[in-house]
């Protein structure tokens, strides 16, 4: 209650549409353009509100339904409310040579006549954008860039190596198993010569040059 | 289909209405049908005279046209190509026999030569051209998407 107050004391203004002067505005402009001597071309003639529109439209002609008049190219409204050109010189004199017989139209004209009236033809609106090339493309490159991150990077910096693949680790690790003689059957310590302690000709399978050092290191101790 | 084509229009629709296709006056009736009042006689054709249409409604048709599942028949088409010539209106004749001809979608290459064999002494007359002479069965130019700029 005491929250409402306030506004009840304050007065909000009525809105009111924006009004124009219609009364004034139809006595002046009520003429069509066609009554002085100066030939209108066809296309520009007058009608009631034409000048409310041509901030939205130009000076081009409304010829469908549509209460705020736009031009899309689409199947499913093949016949949008307005032309798609304004009229030139040129247009008009092919619009005077329209009125006549179309015999008379060469192809040029026609096709003019059709991109005054239509941006695309219904053809062009359903042919393919070749949009699956650009997003199979940038995804290629990131992929790319992640791989090359990953093998230069990933595996340059010694802080990602793990530490149990150095030769260090493995040697002290082949020592210990040695020592504790686990796996005698089928594992380390049946490949290990206790009695020479040497390892046996197949170990060989299992060394590098750098990993026969160690080795050597090892049966050079005991 | 080779065959159907030079054999009269009721015969075709009659045996087309084994596939699940009708005659475009047999499916029901249309907005434009109401400003007229309900008559049992006369066809479809007779209460609504297309060729005395003006722009404004002939483009309401044609939008119509596009929106409704079937392609009209070639008796509607000429009304409509009469109706774009007492307009003075070349670009709209094109514009809806680009409607008609992909109204056939998948079954383009069966209609479309079927309709222009009925509809092509009345374009030779009026002297509107075929789109293949137009050259737009194929996109003619490269326009750039809207989403792309």
């Amino acid at each position: 209650m005491l929250r409402c107050a306030p506004r009840a004391l304050k007065k909000q203004p009525i809105w009111v549409a924006p009004s124009r002067n219609i009364a004034l505005t139809s006595v002046n402009r009520d003429a069509p353009a066609t009554t002085g001597s100066k030939a209108v071309l066809p296309g520009h003639e007058y009608y009631p509100g034409k000048e409310e529109y041509s901030p939205v439209i130009g000076h081009r002609e409304i010829v469908g339904h549509g209460e705020i008049p736009y031009y899309t190219d689409s199947f499913t409204v093949p016949c949008p409310a307005i032309r798609f050109r304004e009229v030139d010189e040129a247009l008009g004199k092919l619009r005077e040579k329209e009125k006549g017989d179309w015999k008379l139209l060469s192809l040029e004209d026609k096709k003019t006549l059709y991109r005054a009236s239509f941006n695309s033809t219904l053809e062009e609106v359903r042919a393919p954008s070749g949009d699956w090339k650009r997003c199979i493309g940038d995804n290629a490159i990131l992929m790319a860039l992640m791989f090359l991150g990953v093998s230069v990077i990933g595996f340059a910096d010694p802080q990602y190596e793990p530490k149990t693949v150095t030769n260090e680790w493995v040697d002290a690790q082949t020592e210990y198993l040695i020592k504790r003689r686990v796996q005698p059957v089928d594992g380390i310590a049946s490949w290990y010569d206790y009695e020479n302690n040497k390892f046996k000709p197949t170990w060989s399978i299992f060394t590098t040059k750098e990993t026969s050092k160690s080795v050597k290191t090892l049966s050079e101790k005991e | 289909m080779n065959k159907l084509r030079n054999i009269e229009i009721s015969f075709v629709f009659h045996s087309a209405a084994a596939a699940g296709l009708r005659p475009y006056s047999e499916t029901g009736p249309r907005p434009h049908t109401s400003l007229y009042p309900v008559v049992s006689e006369g066809t479809w054709l007779e209460k609504n005279n297309y060729a005395q249409f003006d722009g404004w409604e002939l483009r309401q048709l044609i939008n119509f046209v596009a929106a409704d599942d079937g392609v009209p028949e070639p008796e509607i088409i000429i009304e409509v190509l009469k109706g774009c010539r007492n307009n003075n209106d070349y670009a709209l004749a094109t514009r809806f026999l680009e409607v008609v001809r992909l109204k056939g979608g998948n079954k383009m290459s069966e209609t479309w030569p079927y309709i222009m064999q009925e509809i092509g002494p009345t374009m030779q007359e009026l002297g509107i051209s075929t789109l293949k002479e137009m050259g737009y069965e194929e996109p003619e130019l490269w326009l750039e998407n809207v989403d792309d700029m």
